[in-house]
């Protein structure tokens, strides 16, 4: 312990004290007097930081800078070697945070034509959850849909094969175009944000383009190695039927698509009837309006990611001017006033 | 505040060793100097070290010169911080002084506090820009040759054809504008004075 007694200190002094570079251990004045209150502690921390922000080093030989950057090169040279061999764990450590993250299923499987190792990725449960691709490309999956890309994915061979809905921002790269293969038709991405919907077993693709700008390639009915191209520019969308390869492209005309980017959708004085499109593309569960009185009242609020249908639901009736109630069978919610 | 030329980044950008190479030669003295405010000189050159082979495997690319220094100060103070809490740790059991735990606290909650985004070094561009164009053109260009390229007055006087009395001179005429000016509420500028005078 220190018995001197405390004295005021001015700036000159403090500044003083650290510049002659000596240890604040060894200078008892000064550490007595940043102990004695918060005030001058930070005074202390504040000059201090700025001095040491200030240090040029000029006093540092110049073989002492050229030594050491040897030395680095050796140790980044080791350390990568380190590195290689650990790899296999690094998949592991990848593997354990994507399961934790939406419990998830995740394999890798060989495809005897190719022989390229594919990698599969899936979400059993949850309803939204993300993942980023090996160039840095974010994926924000939907329950119950599937991706599969090729473990070379960052040599030149960006595709991914995508059964289900998903929200792609990719990253742009000239030299290797990105490709969404979606059964015998494919995306191909200049560098973008958009949303595909695109189950095997459904009739229709959806594609929505945030921004950028993609080409949808369409092979043709009757000669699989031709196709149509169509052109997406930011904020629009299009419907292929797959069946009759019939195409509905349409102007998107709200912010839905942040809810996959941020799980959360704001809303504003939109119609019932429009909101239950986007819950049932949500939730995977088609909406039945037993009264059409209902379908065109407007809501104003958001959908979060961390909500249930229920949840949703709830709140809606909660908020609701007309009173309804709603009931769950299977995959289907169906949506009746409740007649006073 | 010296700055690295604009083609470095460049060329660290480019994965170019020469601009890796560059960076260090600028900012290893720099940032040793920094972290020995905190540890001692030996454990500041190995934590700057780990620092560049940090940077060595991530190679990462920057748009501009604040955001490097941002990235490689915060790197640096980061192994400083967790240096410096292995050090706690390893005290309990150790018998040191109280004024070495005293500091060792002060300098923790120093570094915790240090800010390195990238705004601040943006700020202190400034501030010294600011400071330096108040000096006569003469005065200034004594100032850089000392602070910025560390060379000594009579080095100074050599390659300005001038006599060391006149750098000294152009030295004192400096540190009287800002000392007077600027040293309350610009603490640091007054170091780079008080430092420089020192020289």
């Amino acid at each position: 312990m220190y018995v001197i007694e405390a004295q005021s200190m001015d700036k000159q002094t403090i500044i003083n004290e650290i510049i002659n570079n000596k240890e604040l251990k060894d200078s008892p004045l000064l550490l007595t007097w940043i102990c004695e209150s918060d005030e001058n502690r930070n005074l202390y921390i504040k000059y201090k930081n700025n001095y040491a922000l200030m240090r040029e080093g000029h006093s540092m030989s110049e073989l002492e800078i050229l030594s050491d950057l040897n030395k680095i090169k050796k140790k980044s040279h080791k350390s990568r070697k380190k590195f290689l061999s650990f790899s296999v764990f690094k998949y592991a450590a990848i593997i354990v945070v994507l399961v934790l993250g939406g419990y998830l299923y995740y394999s890798t499987f060989s495809t005897p034509k190719s022989m390229v190792t594919m990698n599969e990725v899936s979400f059993i449960k949850g309803k939204r959850n993300s993942f980023t691709l090996p160039d840095g490309s974010e994926v924000v999956l939907i329950k119950q849909s599937k991706i599969r890309y090729p473990s070379n994915f960052n040599d030149g061979n960006r595709k991914i094969y995508l059964d289900g809905e998903a929200y792609l921002d990719i990253v742009h790269n000239k030299n290797s175009p990105f490709r969404v293969f979606i059964g015998e038709h494919q995306i191909e991405v200049l560098g973008t944000e958009f949303f595909v919907s695109a189950y095997s077993q459904n009739k229709f693709i959806q594609v929505d383009l945030v921004s950028g700008k993609v080409k949808m390639n369409i092979t043709k009915a009757h000669k699989k190695e031709e196709h149509d191209s169509y052109i997406l520019n930011s904020n629009e969308s299009l419907i292929l039927n797959k069946n009759d390869r019939s195409i509905k492209q349409s102007e998107i005309n709200d912010d839905f698509y942040a809810y996959w980017k941020e799980g959360e959708y704001i809303f504003r004085k939109e119609s019932f009837e429009s909101l239950a499109i986007k819950l049932e593309r949500i939730y995977q569960v088609s909406i039945i309006f037993e009264n059409e009185a209902l379908s065109s009242f407007e809501f104003t609020g958001a959908i979060h990611a961390s909500s249930s249908l229920k949840d949703v639901l709830d709140v809606f009736a909660l908020a609701s001017s007309k009173p309804f109630e709603y009931n769950v069978d299977d995959n289907t919610v169906s949506i009746k006033t409740i007649n006073d | 505040m010296k700055s690295l030329p604009i083609e470095t980044i460049q060329l660290l950008n480019n994965q170019d060793d020469l601009g890796f190479e560059k960076t260090f030669h600028f900012f290893y003295p720099r940032l040793v100097y920094f972290a020995n405010e905190y540890v001692s000189y030996d454990i500041a050159k190995n934590l700057v070290q780990d620092a560049f082979v940090t940077f060595l495997e991530k190679r990462p690319t920057f748009t501009h010169e604040a955001q490097l220094r941002s990235y490689l100060y915060t790197l640096v103070k980061n192994n400083c911080l967790m240096q410096l809490r292995h050090r706690k740790i390893k005290s309990k059991y150790i018998d040191k002084t109280v004024a070495a735990n005293l500091q060792n606290q002060i300098h923790q909650s120093a570094l915790e506090q240090l800010d390195t985004s990238e705004v601040t070094f943006r700020e202190m561009e400034t501030i010294i820009e600011k400071t330096l164009s108040l000096l006569s053109p003469r005065c200034r260009k004594v100032f850089v040759m000392s602070r910025y390229e560390g060379k000594k007055n009579r080095e100074i006087a050599v390659s300005l054809n001038i006599s060391l009395k006149a750098v000294e001179a152009q030295i004192t005429s400096a540190l009287k504008i800002f000392r007077v000016s600027l040293q309350d509420y610009l603490p640091f500028i007054a170091f780079l004075f008080i430092y420089f005078c020192q020289k």
